[in-house]
């Protein structure tokens, strides 16, 4: 009998059966899963498999190859907290969509979900504010999704550079270089927020739009068009509603 | 084990919300017991239904009028409309014969696992509805679930430019019920949309 025990995200939740569902979680330890749930639709089970919820989850299979069950008891109940704000609700179904669509099965990734569950604590602690701390965070783990899955971007010029001036992203090589570097260039890149360089800065509307442009790009260059599927919906939709703050 | 007429009918009831092969081969011995008492007036109810009920083009809701006899009902509030996601929401909630304007029946909620958008949605009769009548209030009615509040918050802010009052039921502890046993999920909802007293 194949098991493990770890702390873990829900990412995704549906329906298999009447009864029964098929989660999607991010496991501290294991990385992204998926196995059955018993009795999902059970009243006492409901506030429990959420998505954005903090569970100690149970996987166990007989063989590795099977989709296996898993048991859990909540430990935060982020869902019934961040649920009721439209915006931190946003940023909540936009992580998860992208890391359950986004990361490989079973192949751990453990500072993507350390930063994902800070994040998602930050969101349920704080979920009207959410905006000003969580978007900053959220920009920095999808640029660490993306090195996770080796399409980093480099920034070494900015190491070289400094924090006190603008900076272009090739939307070719993923490279960063200064507005000197660009030239006559600039119209074709991508303009790189400094939150991304300088992690007390929180940015404002129009770096959190380019950041989602920029990381947006790369996602479905690198990731998604690789998988034949669009951005997620719920990304998309987070893009959309900070251009609209704009 | 019967001929196919019987196979057929098991078949049939098996396909049915809370019906597997088992509990469907019971009800169909049931009714082939008293065919008389009980399959043929079945079979007539069901002929009936199939050729009398029609969705509400107002509101979305199943009956053999249209408009439904809460729309058709003058008595009722036209200033409030309450939006649910199915039928049988709108019936549960007329159930406890407490709410008294009418509704709206979307016919799912949004969800991209299945493959379900906006433009499947029944929006547009609500839609109508703001533009002729004096809606003063729009209950959103919509589960707890992932696809319930995104739904709601997609709604929030395709109905946010008619400057109507939009409302969400409340979520927490059910009647009856103690906290000690509640869980964390119901709680949390519980404390996050408390009111004053």
């Amino acid at each position: 009998m194949l098991e493990w025990s770890s702390p873990s995200i829900i990412l995704s939740t549906r329906n298999y059966g009447e009864t029964d569902g098929i989660v999607s979680l991010l496991s501290l330890d294991q990385g992204l899963y998926r196995g059955l749930v018993r009795a999902m639709g059970a009243r006492k089970n409901t506030s429990i498999w959420q998505m954005g919820n903090f569970v100690a989850a149970e996987w166990s299979a007989r063989l590795s190859d099977q989709l296996g069950h898993f048991k859990g008891e909540l430990v935060r109940a982020n869902f019934a907290s961040i649920s009721p704000f439209p915006f931190a609700y946003s940023i909540l179904s936009s992580i998860c969509s992208v890391a359950e669509s986004s990361l490989i099965e079973r192949q751990p990734v453990p500072d993507i979900a350390r930063l994902l569950f800070k994040i998602l604590t930050f969101l349920s602690l704080d979920p009207q504010e959410a905006e000003q701390k969580a978007m900053p965070q959220l920009l920095r783990w999808e640029v660490l999704l993306l090195a996770e899955l080796g399409y980093g971007l480099d920034f070494s010029v900015c190491k070289e550079y400094g924090a006190d001036r603008a900076y272009w992203v090739s939307p070719k090589t993923g490279k960063v270089v200064t507005e000197e570097m660009a030239g006559e260039w600039k119209p074709r890149l991508l303009r790189l927020p400094l939150l991304f360089i300088d992690e007390t800065d929180e940015g404002n509307h129009q770096d959190w739009y380019d950041g989602l442009i920029l990381t947006g790009y790369f996602l479905e260059k690198h990731v998604f068009y690789l998988k034949n599927k669009p951005l997620p919906n719920a990304r998309r939709l987070l893009t959309e509603k900070i251009n609209q703050l704009l | 084990m019967g001929g196919p007429e019987i196979e057929r009918l098991i078949a049939l009831l098996s396909k049915l919300p809370g019906l597997g092969p088992r509990s469907a081969r019971r009800a169909t011995l049931a009714l082939l017991k008293q065919p008389q008492s009980r399959m043929v007036p079945l079979a007539q109810a069901l002929q009936q239904a199939a050729d009398h009920v029609k969705t509400c083009s107002e509101c979305g809701n199943l009956d053999s009028s249209d408009p439904c006899v809460i729309c058709g009902n003058p008595d009722r509030h036209a200033e409030q409309i309450c939006v649910v996601e199915t039928v049988g929401d709108l019936w549960a909630l007329e159930k406890t014969g407490i709410f008294k304007g009418r509704y709206q029946v979307l016919g799912g909620s949004l969800s991209p696992l299945a493959g379900i958008g906006p433009e499947d949605l029944n929006i547009a009769p609500l839609i109508q509805r703001l533009e002729d009548q004096q809606v003063k209030e729009i209950i959103l009615a919509l589960g707890a679930t992932v696809d319930g509040v995104t739904t709601m918050h997609w709604l929030y802010d395709q109905l946010l430019p008619w400057g109507v009052k939009i409302t969400q039921v409340s979520q927490g502890i059910p009647m009856g019920g103690s906290l000690e046993v509640m869980d964390e999920g119901t709680l949390t909802a519980a404390l996050t949309t408390r009111r004053s007293v």
